[in-house]
């Protein structure tokens, strides 16, 4: 499924947040959204997700206008920086959730999603772990718990808010590479934040660079890097560097 | 769900209330004994005449502020207060009865009477025989407060009738003598009977300034430890009942509740009165106590102070006489 | 003793923070607090239960035998029993409000929700007479459709709310604005509705912070004296709750009853307190959770 965004503006109060911003992600790319704190692309992200609404614009899934859908209804996977789990509830359930509160009709039988959770909770590494409780797991242990809950409800895109920003750098570094051949497997549209370059042109397919509500540049990490389109993003990649 | 099966069940509990009739008497601090009792006799009473249940329902509180409870839309079948001023208010602020209610039943509407006197501590350790007693410097007197209690005014106006009775009349001696009277007072309850207890339970002053029943009903409750001390002057005390008009015949009641108040009347009401210390007006039976009620030189409402309605005004109302000469924390 | 001594560096002894007093501050202000709890609280309860059953555990059983008390002892759970529900509706649509939305006057809001706390409770009461009493603005309306609010049932509870609004809601507040609502946005994402949200994410999460509150919502609601006393008419098995009825009961020189119903009241504090105590402990523990799993907002 693809994304999408045509010509969203945002506002909070007087401060702009996003003004006039147009991009794409296509079915089954993976693409990271870098830019300074405050750039404005978490709440793209959000708008995308149905969790915050833009004043002007709209937003497609695959064609399908879904501007004025709840989140609920838009169904994104959705992966927070601090995981949100469900604290009262252990990994398994935290996995489960998506698939209970599907309506009678459409809930799978409690064996289906046994296997199904199990599964998940293979693909990230964490099938000893069902029983525990997120305040028991480490941070790293802790993100991988959300993804598989947010792959849980078989989303058709993929949305990653800063998903390794409140991790250590070695963690950070596993489960970049683990997102990469992960994405390289399944290949579900995603769309991840990040302020980090290194990591967005190490793990994305292509970068949406933006700053102060605008989008500076989209292009192939290569393609940013060789000719990058304004001052902007020449400055900031090249900060990015210096710190990196 | 479980407020819903309480809120059913006290539908149902008003309901089967309701088969019964049901009064109201809203009255003054002292009578929960004297109404107690009557009440139980007045059901029995109506049960033999009529073969109907009555319950009265009692409310009691400074006489003021019962009145003013009345007015704020308390369902008073009843009224049986302190004073004909707190049921005049109802009268004329709230047309809740007729203003010539009071000649609606004999003796001015007061089946009972009573007095002021004086209770004191076992043996008068502070000798106190009168109300100049009352005056003097560390002697602590208990007394409601006037605004809020019948009681209270009774009090007062005792204490001015004694005044001037002493200095022939001169108003301004009289005013002194009430602000040094008042001086003596640490505290004052809203009722007759928080006064009672302030004085007889928390063990506060010296003389407590009460209601004749009151003060005998204080010495049966603890014996032995109080005394009654019968100044030379007090004042008659009528304190008058009357059916609230507008309540009772909304409800339907105002029969039974004029027949209620009217048995205060008949020889066992007086009795009861009798025996919980309220002079009783039939004189048969108030010749039968004898004992219990000395006589008392008395001074009256109506011929020394020219009825409620002005003595209110004069003395009570706000700015009156009382307000001059008090000042609280002194 | 040797206060100025320990601040030498040569010694070694666990270091004083700079702020702290000296150790005989410290001794006389434990003590003075130890007294001041002991001849304040425990004392006098002690006096309540030792005067409830001066006259023995008979005359203890058969006060509640009494139909006005045992009227008044059930008028105070029905009183309770409404109010308290309503009061948990109203806290926790509050508590919501406040966290999760911001508007114009929230902040007016929030501090009008302590209202109760401020205002005398004879005044909430007289507010009552003064809009529902018969001179009030509602009252010829009132009377002429025979409705009855003061002096009856409806004007306890309304007076109850009134008291004891704050509770539960203030209970909330600081805890839903520490957790954020970052696991209710997960389950949204994941397909809940905001009942399945409410039910299943949130309840949970404040369940302890609700529980106290409401503890201490019902504690007031049966302990009320003051508003209660102005809306009430005291009508003995009508309109008399257990507080007013200890009064009576008192001024009647009925000593040894009101006391009994006093250490009913006082058996509620005490078990109160105890509950409080354990959920107040549990709620400190959901708050530390949310302070560690969600450092900081979301930039």
């Amino acid at each position: 499924m693809s994304i999408t965004i045509k010509d969203i503006s945002k506002n909070f109060g007087k401060f702009v947040a996003l003004d006039g911003v147009t991009c794409e992600v296509r079915t089954g790319e993976l693409v990271a959204l870098l830019g300074p704190s405050g750039s404005g692309k978490t709440t793209l992200l959000r708008i995308i997700a149905g969790l915050e609404f833009a004043e002007r614009g709209q937003v497609f899934f695959s064609g399908r206008d879904v501007t004025d859908h709840s989140a609920y209804q838009r169904k994104a996977g959705f992966v927070f920086q601090h995981y949100a789990l469900f604290q009262h509830m252990n990994v398994f359930e935290n996995v489960a959730f998506g698939l209970r509160v599907r309506s009678a009709r459409s809930r799978p039988k409690e064996a289906d999603i046994r296997a199904r959770v199990e599964s998940l909770l293979e693909t990230v590494q964490l099938a000893d772990y069902a029983k525990r409780l997120p305040s028991q797991l480490s941070g790293g242990q802790r993100q991988r718990v959300a993804f598989a809950r947010a792959l849980a409800i078989e989303p058709e895109v993929l949305l990653l808010d800063e998903p390794f920003g409140a991790l250590d750098a070695k963690v950070r570094r596993e489960l970049r590479t683990w997102l990469r051949e992960f994405h390289n497997t399944v290949h579900l549209t995603s769309l991840f934040v990040t302020h980090d370059q290194e990591e967005a042109f190490e793990v994305a397919d292509r970068v949406v660079i933006i700053s102060e509500g605008l989008i500076q540049q989209i292009g192939t990490p290569s393609e940013v890097r060789s000719n990058p389109a304004n001052t902007f993003v020449e400055e900031f990649l090249d900060v990015a560097q210096f710190t990196a | 769900m479980k407020v819903l099966i309480l809120l059913s069940s006290v539908i149902a509990l008003a309901a089967s209330s309701a088969k019964d009739v049901t009064l109201l008497n809203v009255s003054y601090d002292p009578t929960r004994e004297l109404y107690s009792d009557f009440n139980d006799a007045f059901y029995k009473y109506w049960k033999a005449k009529t073969g109907d249940g009555v319950r009265v329902d009692q409310s009691h509180g400074g006489s003021g502020k019962q009145a003013r409870a009345i007015m704020d839309g308390l369902n008073a079948d009843v009224a049986t207060l302190a004073l004909a001023a707190d049921i005049d208010v109802l009268a004329e602020r709230g047309c809740l009865l007729p203003p010539d209610w009071q000649q609606r039943l004999p003796h001015n509407s007061s089946p009972y009477t009573s007095t002021i006197v004086f209770l004191v501590r076992k043996g008068n350790p502070k000798g106190i025989k009168d109300w100049n007693d009352l005056t003097r410097s560390g002697v602590e007197v208990i007394t409601p407060n006037p605004k809020t209690s019948g009681g209270a005014r009774w009090n007062f106006l005792a204490a001015w009738a004694y005044a001037l009775k002493q200095s022939n009349g001169d108003e301004a001696k009289a005013r002194d003598f009430a602000a040094r009277l008042f001086k003596n007072v640490p505290v004052l309850d809203t009722g007759a009977r928080g006064a009672t207890i302030t004085f007889a339970e928390r063990g506060l002053g010296d003389v407590l300034v009460a209601w004749e029943n009151e003060a005998y009903l204080t010495l049966k409750a603890k014996p032995g430890q109080f005394e009654i001390v019968n100044p030379s002057i007090s004042i008659l005390a009528e304190p008058p009942v009357a059916v609230i008009d507008v309540v009772a015949k909304k409800r339907g009641t105002f029969e039974i509740a004029t027949e209620y108040l009217k048995y205060l009347y008949s020889d066992e009401g007086q009795e009861i009165a009798a025996r919980h210390f309220y002079r009783p007006t039939n004189e048969t039976i108030l010749a039968k106590y004898s004992d219990n009620f000395p006589k008392i030189e008395l001074t009256t409402i109506d011929k020394d102070f020219g009825g409620w309605k002005k003595a209110q005004g004069t003395f009570f109302a706000d700015g009156g006489v009382f307000d001059q000469i008090y000042q609280p924390g002194r | 003793m040797g206060g100025a001594v320990s601040t030498f560096p040569t010694r070694v002894r666990t270091p004083r923070r700079a702020t702290a007093e000296s150790p005989v501050v410290k001794v006389v202000l434990i003590t003075v607090l130890v007294i001041f709890f002991a001849l304040f609280l425990v004392l006098p309860l002690f006096v309540v239960f030792q005067e409830a059953f001066s006259k023995g555990v008979a005359t203890f059983i058969k006060t509640f035998e009494d139909r006005a008390t045992a009227h008044a002892v059930k008028l105070t759970l029905i009183v309770a029993a409404i109010s308290v529900p309503l009061n948990t509706i109203f806290g926790l649509a509050a508590a919501w409000a406040m966290t999760r939305f911001q508007f114009r006057g929230r902040a007016l809001l929030t501090s009008l929700i302590d209202l109760p706390l401020w205002v005398s409770p004879v005044i909430g009461g007289l507010i009552y007479v003064l809009v529902f009493g018969a001179g009030g603005w509602f009252g010829p309306w009132l009377r002429a459709n025979d409705i009855q609010i003061i002096f009856a049932l409806p004007g306890l509870v309304i007076a109850t709310i009134f008291v004891t609004f704050p509770f539960v809601a203030r209970g909330l507040i600081p805890l839903m604005q520490a957790q954020g609502h970052k696991e209710e946005e997960a389950a949204m994402t994941l397909g809940a509705s905001g009942w399945q949200i409410f039910w299943r994410v949130t309840l949970p999460k404040i369940k302890w912070g609700l529980l106290y509150g409401v503890i201490l919502c019902n504690a007031r609601a049966m302990g009320e004296f003051g508003a209660v006393s102005v809306v009430s008419g005291h009508i003995r098995n009508k309109t008399n709750t257990m507080p007013l009825h200890i009064e009576i009961l008192y001024n009647e020189y009925q000593i040894a009853a009101a006391f009994a119903v006093a250490s009913v009241l006082s058996v509620l504090a005490l078990v109160t307190l105890v509950v409080k105590a354990y959920a107040e402990w549990r709620a400190e523990r959901q708050l530390m959770e949310a302070m560690q799993t969600s450092e900081g907002p979301n930039p």
